[in-house]
């Protein structure tokens, strides 16, 4: 647990991010956020958890792996979800000007940490 | 939770009879929690045997699991029940065409469309299939990747319901995956529009997926259709944006001409 609630500090703490949740990928349910400004953690984590399944629906019928990281661009900002430790889903939305470097950085890392 | 879900949910548990079932169920279905939406649909059939909206639910959800046969069953199942029920006949009519099989595909298509006369996805999948049966469209029109630096790339058009346009992407192995991928890219960019607009992102323009294997992206080309790309491992995910965007550019010029 304490890796996961790093994870989201570290991630809120990046400048530009709006806020960072990590939530169960079963079912999309929160355990562990950080909101910086008028974000509904339910609906990102949610969001998110639905994204990855679907990305990786996609990616088997190209017969590829399902993804390590998923990145979706906007025309207010970006949402970057990845799954960590098997079971959980992290994910960060960020403004146009951050960094997304230290955002998958941050996830990638955390996966690393949580294999 | 939505508050739509929400609602329906209490209206259910209200009165298990009610047919708050079917937008519930298509709303669980929608946002991919394809279990839950599963039990609900199981459930409405069970209370609503007679009831073809049911098993056009059922089979809704059948083809988000993977299991097109099962889905060709329920929405069989429904047109028995309702032989004008437009969904049913569409949803058949598309199982028909991914199946290489165009008199039955041409068949459901017009009957969804004499039901529901202003379907764009059911009246694009019609031409689509007349256009295959007369022999002007082999489901594989070259698109290729006009950036040179992108030719170690695979690129496929596909419209917003899931029906490959042009182009062609292969699975490791060699086989084609068009048609597969169109069919669960819908979807999914559906999803990324959702999960744009629910977040205060806007409009989506890119989804980026890195993996074993290499990264794949997609990208609205214009209203209709959506550009999928795939790249080898170890593509850098700055090259591989730059020859998306280009595609897109491109496959947008391509569907507008052939309008």
């Amino acid at each position: 647990m304490a890796v996961i609630t790093a994870l989201v500090d570290h991630l809120s703490r990046v400048p530009g991010v709006r806020g960072a949740v990590v939530a169960a990928r079963r079912d999309g349910i929160v355990v562990a956020e950080a909101l910086h400004e008028g974000l509904d953690g339910d609906a990102l984590a949610a969001l998110a958890t639905s994204l990855i399944e679907r990305c990786g629906r996609v990616a088997r019928a190209a017969g590829r792996e399902p993804p390590a990281m998923v990145q979706l661009r906007a025309t207010g900002g970006t949402l970057v979800a990845g799954p960590v430790g098997g079971e959980l889903v992290a994910c960060a939305v960020a403004a146009p000007d951050a960094n997304l470097g230290l955002v998958r950085l941050a996830i990638a890392e955390s996966q690393g940490a949580l294999a | 939770m939505s508050d739509d879900v929400r609602r329906w949910t209490a209206e259910l548990a209200a009165d298990p009879d009610s047919r708050a079932f079917l937008p519930l169920g298509e709303a669980l279905r929608r946002r991919g929690l394809l279990e839950a939406a599963w039990k609900v649909a199981r459930s409405g059939v069970a209370r609503h045997p007679a009831l073809a909206g049911a098993y056009d639910l059922l089979a809704r959800i059948l083809v988000d699991r993977g299991d097109e046969p099962g889905a060709a069953d329920a929405w069989r199942t429904a047109v028995r029940l309702d032989p004008s029920h437009a969904g049913a006949h569409k949803g058949l009519g598309f199982l028909a065409f991914r199946a290489g099989d165009d008199p039955l595909a041409a068949s459901h298509l017009e009957q969804a469309l004499a039901v529901q006369p202003d379907d764009p996805g059911a009246a694009r999948a019609l031409a689509r299939v007349r256009a295959r049966r007369a022999g002007v469209d082999d489901g594989a029109a070259p698109v290729a990747l006009p950036a040179p630096e992108a030719s170690d790339g695979e690129v496929l058009v596909v419209d917003r319901e899931g029906l490959v346009l042009g182009g062609e992407v292969r699975q490791p192995g060699g086989e084609r995956a068009g048609e597969a991928i169109a069919a669960q890219l819908a979807g999914a960019a559906r999803e990324a529009a959702r999960a744009a607009r629910l977040t205060g992102l806007g409009d989506w323009q890119l989804l980026t997926a890195e993996g074993a294997g290499g990264p794949w992206q997609a990208m609205p080309a214009g209203e209709e259709a959506l550009v999928f790309a795939a790249y080898p491992d170890g593509c850098p995910g700055g090259r591989a944006t730059l020859a998306t965007e280009r595609a897109a550019r491109f496959a947008r010029r391509w569907v507008e001409a052939m309008r």
